[in-house]
């Protein structure tokens, strides 16, 4: 679907659930076993175990003593990092950075909440401004979504800070995933996100790009003015474009190559791709790299 | 040809002018902004910048430049020089009207000279055509000469009639209006113009000493006429600096304090106040005072009342111009009164009138009064002590004290006659000329008083209907007065109900006065003393004798006041300080001034005054009798403290407030500085000719373009940056 179709719509909830809509998703089923209904494979008994869930008809059949495990429900927790920097406000086309990233935000809550996963949210700028906890209950959904409208852009950007937050307060082993447009040193977000993979969480980053910024699609010379500082540049598009694209890819080239080395997944959109389009490459790629995250599926 | 008046501002708004020019040049191309988030990836490319030989956007420029440039010259005040207008009016008359300073300040030495002289000077150049009038003032005007005498004389005898003017100048007492006597003239200069030509002079010239006290503060008032132009002509006394007395109540105390005024231009300090009693001789010790030249200084007085001699006021030694230098004090009268009695001296024998009477005086704790026997008890006769205004007469008199007691009653006193027997009646009847003969009543039951007097001061407690029934006062004895007929100096205030006189009253020519009861009051005779009629009747005597004093008052003088609203009773008699007096009945003095409520003077004196001024600085004694009893006041008047502040004011004075036409002569009538002279002429055509108004608007439409036109282009950018 066209995203200005889904940006033009007012409802953040609504924006989301068309977009996950737009793609078909597998259930991930839980990498880890716990005590349900439904059940997921012997093991044999050993000292300690609960001989509450000891298979006593197997027992009486093969003499040897096997556990039941089941599947746990809640399985997968997800904390979504989402960069509200006043550069994150930028546009050239009729949404922003913000608008298309909260978009993702608010599907990507929407997916897992319809697997029955936790998902949890974080607003950073240079500090973090406002920290939802991942649950899986009534409501929660609800509550992302306001939090997700609700936000405003702030000030420059430091994910450090936010993700190091979100080390501490998210001590289970879970899923981040990082909205930026990482307009930030290199070595301070490979800080950030090696501190989470410290943690042995999975981590996602997705870079959020206006197609103005990647390109620098401006006629004629002008003043810039740096959105997050005071500093002020005045340039000629036409002359500059090719040095400008040249230094933005290497910056995007330092993070990917950051990113590998650490063990998280990159990913850059553009704002005028489309959602659905976005997050079906990244399940796709996830499923490929054989990630809990949709290994099911 | 235009000239400026402030020239400076011409000059600054020159060099702002250049501001524009400056940065006009100085203006870069604008270059579109744009807010951006990687500015840091942005390599600089240098901008391409207009050479600053070229000038932008020069329409808007030259705008700018014409509006600093009009501005500035409306600050400068431009005006014309018409010198058609000058050589015009002088071929008319002029319309003076002159002032003459009459304040009390005015009576010191050398100043009336001085004012002679200035109005000689001023009145020196007069031409046939010129139109005069001549008016006094201090806060009130008085016309010594009218414009209208002025035309009807002949140009011949005109000086005089200036002449005849500046003989009727006496300075009164009062505070100086300056600023409402000239408003007033000037008004009175403006209106005459509907007679004259147009292009006729009016001038109010006016001859003062110019001192602090002058009050000018309605001048701001803005009320002052076009055309009509002020000239002050200030006089200098003989000798500088005064200082002075007035008075002020400390109301938290309700002492009245003397206010030490010492005017700025003083070259002593240092004072004496000198009490003196009421003959005006010094008493008591002189009070050492120090105020510096300009300050003023209130000073409670010690308590001179317990001193033996009674103080009057206290005058300034060491001033050298009188007229403010003396305060009359109040008298405070002694507050415990004594009475005198004629008859027994046991005053616990309840079969005597002296009881009851004694219980009566002792009733009132607030007026502690107390009886002194005149018969001692070795049979001796004392006369009268000279602070007794009252003597109850109860027994036989012995023939020396009779005497002693008609003295009394022609200085004023007061005498109650109760006639216990016809023996001791007979004895007092030397001191009552209408009585023939007294005899003993024959009472077969009791008898009763008839037809009270209720107008009568010594029955007028009784007047309400609720307390007129003397019936309830049975008498068993009395005596039977003959009288002469007709009684031509006694008065019959109540009968017996056989018609007898019960009680007299017998006024004597100098306000002495003898009541005679034809009974007495004790249990063998009648219920007068158990009655509850008695004791009012007794404290009316003492009020007849000893009449309340209601205060005194402090006013400046001039001031006008209605003695109805300040004492009891229509019948009032005001005493001046010089002796004069002027009363409900005799209205007419020559201090007093008759004036109706609105405050102008009343032309026939026929009518009753509404107010009376006090125009003399001493003691005004108001007294009246009233309904209750007599009461008396002490006016005090002194000079205006404002009087006092003699340093004269800056010559500029007037045109700070606000009279930008008013020209200042010297005192010795030396010729004005030409210099001065051109500035105030050029001053007076710019406030007539307010070119600055015109510059001041095309400054401003100038910048009401430069921001239309500045908003146009900015829009044009804003689109051709947006394409």
């Amino acid at each position: 679907m066209n995203p200005s179709v889904i940006m033009s719509i007012r409802s953040l909830e609504l924006r989301a659930k068309l977009v996950v809509d737009g793609f078909r998703t597998g259930l991930n089923k839980s990498p880890r076993h716990g005590f349900s209904v439904e059940f997921s494979e012997y093991r044999q008994y050993s000292q300690g175990d609960d001989p509450r869930f000891l298979d006593w008809k197997l027992f009486a059949r093969t003499d040897r003593s096997y556990i039941r495990l089941f599947e746990d429900e809640t399985n997968l927790r997800c904390c979504i990092a989402l960069d509200i920097s006043r550069s994150m406000s930028f546009s050239s086309l009729s949404w922003t950075k913000l608008d298309y990233a909260r978009t993702i935000a608010a599907s990507l809550a929407w997916l897992l909440s319809r697997q029955g996963d936790a998902a949890g949210l974080t607003l950073f700028d240079s500090k973090v401004r406002a920290v939802i906890p991942a649950r899986y209950r009534p409501g929660h959904l609800r509550r992302l979504m306001v939090a997700l409208e609700e936000s405003v852009s702030g000030a420059q950007t430091s994910p450090a800070a936010a993700l190091e937050d979100i080390a501490q307060r998210f001590r289970k082993r879970g899923l981040v995933i990082l909205l930026s447009d990482l307009l930030t040193p290199v070595q301070e977000l490979g800080d950030g996100l090696r501190l989470l993979k410290g943690c042995l969480h999975d981590v996602v980053v997705f870079q959020i790009l206006d197609p103005a910024e990647k390109n620098l699609t401006f006629d004629g010379p002008r003043l810039f003015e740096d959105m997050e500082s005071d500093q002020k540049v005045f340039a000629d598009p036409n002359l500059v474009r090719e040095e400008y694209r040249n230094r933005l890819e290497a910056h995007n080239a330092a993070i990917r190559t950051e990113c590998e080395a650490i063990g998280a997944s990159f990913r850059q959109i553009i704002t005028d791709e489309p959602l659905e389009l976005s997050l079906a490459e990244f399940l796709q790629a996830r499923r490929q790299s054989g990630s809990m995250f949709g290994r099911r599926g | 040809m235009l000239e400026l008046l402030a020239q400076n501002f011409a000059i600054v708004g020159g060099l702002l002018a250049a501001i524009p020019v400056f940065l006009h040049m100085l203006r870069r191309t604008p270059a579109a902004r744009m807010p951006f988030s990687i500015v840091r990836f942005l390599p600089s490319t240098l901008p391409v910048t207009t050479r600053r030989s070229r000038l932008q956007h020069w329409p808007l420029m030259l705008l700018r430049i014409l509006a600093v440039i009009l501005l500035a010259l409306a600050f400068s005040r431009p005006f014309q020089r018409l010198t058609v207008e000058r050589s015009r009016s002088t071929e008319t008359g002029r319309r003076l009207a002159i002032l003459l300073d009459g304040s009390a300040s005015m009576r010191r030495d050398g100043l009336r000279d001085a004012l002679q002289n200035e109005l000689r000077n001023v009145t020196s150049d007069l031409s046939p055509q010129d139109i005069v009038s001549i008016t006094r003032y201090s806060t009130i005007s008085q016309p010594l000469l009218t414009s209208e005498e002025w035309r009807q004389a002949d140009p011949g005898s005109r000086q005089s009639l200036i002449d005849r003017a500046l003989e009727n100048y006496e300075p009164d007492w009062r505070a100086t209006d300056t600023g409402r006597a000239m408003l007033e003239a000037a008004d009175e200069v403006s209106r005459e113009r509907s007679q004259d030509s147009e292009e006729t002079v009016r001038k109010v010239i006016v001859i003062t000493d110019f001192q602090e006290g002058s009050q000018l503060d309605v001048l701001r008032s803005g009320a002052w006429p076009d055309n009509v132009t002020s000239d002050l002509h200030p006089v200098a006394p003989a000798e500088t600096g005064n200082a002075g007395l007035s008075l002020s109540e400390d109301r938290k105390s309700g002492r009245i304090r003397v206010r030490l005024t010492n005017s700025g231009d003083s070259t002593s300090g240092q004072y004496t106040l000198q009490p003196f009693d009421k003959d005006g001789k010094p008493a008591g010790t002189a009070i050492q005072a120090d105020v510096a030249p300009g300050q003023r200084r209130t000073l409670t007085l010690p308590d001179f009342s317990a001193g033996a001699p009674q103080i009057a006021g206290v005058e300034l030694v060491g001033d050298s111009h009188p007229f403010d230098n003396v305060a009359d004090l109040p008298t405070v009268e002694k507050q415990v009164h004594r009475v005198a009695h004629v008859g027994t001296i046991d005053a616990n024998d309840s079969e005597t009138m002296r009881y009851y009477l004694q219980r009566v005086l002792d009733g009132d704790e607030s007026e502690p009064i107390e009886v002194i026997d005149l018969l001692q008890p070795d049979s001796l006769a004392v006369p009268p002590p000279a602070d007794i205004r009252l003597v109850f007469v109860t027994d036989k008199v012995p023939e020396n004290l009779l005497e002693p007691l008609r003295a009394f009653v022609n200085r004023g006193g007061v005498i109650l006659i109760a006639m216990a027997s016809v023996e001791m009646a007979e004895s007092v009847k030397p001191l009552l000329p209408d009585l023939v003969s007294v005899e003993e009543a024959t009472v077969a039951d009791y008898a009763m008083l008839s037809s009270p007097d209720l107008t009568s001061s010594l029955l007028a407690p009784f007047a309400d209907a609720r307390f007129a029934d003397f019936s309830s006062i049975r008498i068993w004895h009395h005596r039977i007065l003959k009288m002469t007929e007709p009684a031509t100096q006694s008065k019959v205030l109540a009968r017996f109900d056989s018609g007898g006189p019960a009680i007299l009253e017998t006024l004597n020519a100098s306000g002495g006065r003898i009541y005679t009861m034809a009974t007495g009051w004790q249990p063998a005779d009648s219920q007068w003393a158990l009655s509850s009629r008695f004791p009012p009747m007794i404290s009316r005597l003492l009020r007849i004798a000893y009449p309340k004093q209601s205060g005194n008052q402090i006013f400046e003088a001039g001031t006008a006041i209605v003695p109805t609203e300040m004492i009891d009773g229509s019948q009032w008699t005001l005493v001046a300080p010089d002796g004069t007096t002027s009363s409900s009945s005799n209205l007419k003095t020559p201090s007093a001034e008759t004036l109706t409520p609105d405050g102008n003077r009343e032309a026939g004196a026929d009518k009753t005054p509404a107010a009376i001024v006090l125009d003399t600085p001493g003691r005004w004694r108001l007294s009246s009798e009233a309904p209750e009893g007599p009461q008396s006041m002490d006016l005090l008047v002194t000079v205006a403290a404002s009087e006092s502040r003699t340093a004269p004011l800056p010559r500029g004075q007037l045109q700070a407030m606000g009279l930008s036409a008013a020209k200042v002569s010297d005192a010795d009538g030396a010729p004005v500085n030409p210099d001065t002279a051109s500035q105030l002429d050029a001053t007076e055509l710019e406030s007539r000719q307010k070119f600055w108004r015109y510059f001041l608007i095309a400054g401003m439409s100038c910048l009401l373009l430069e921001s239309v036109l500045t908003g146009l282009l900015e829009k044009r950018q804003q689109v051709a940056s947006v394409q």
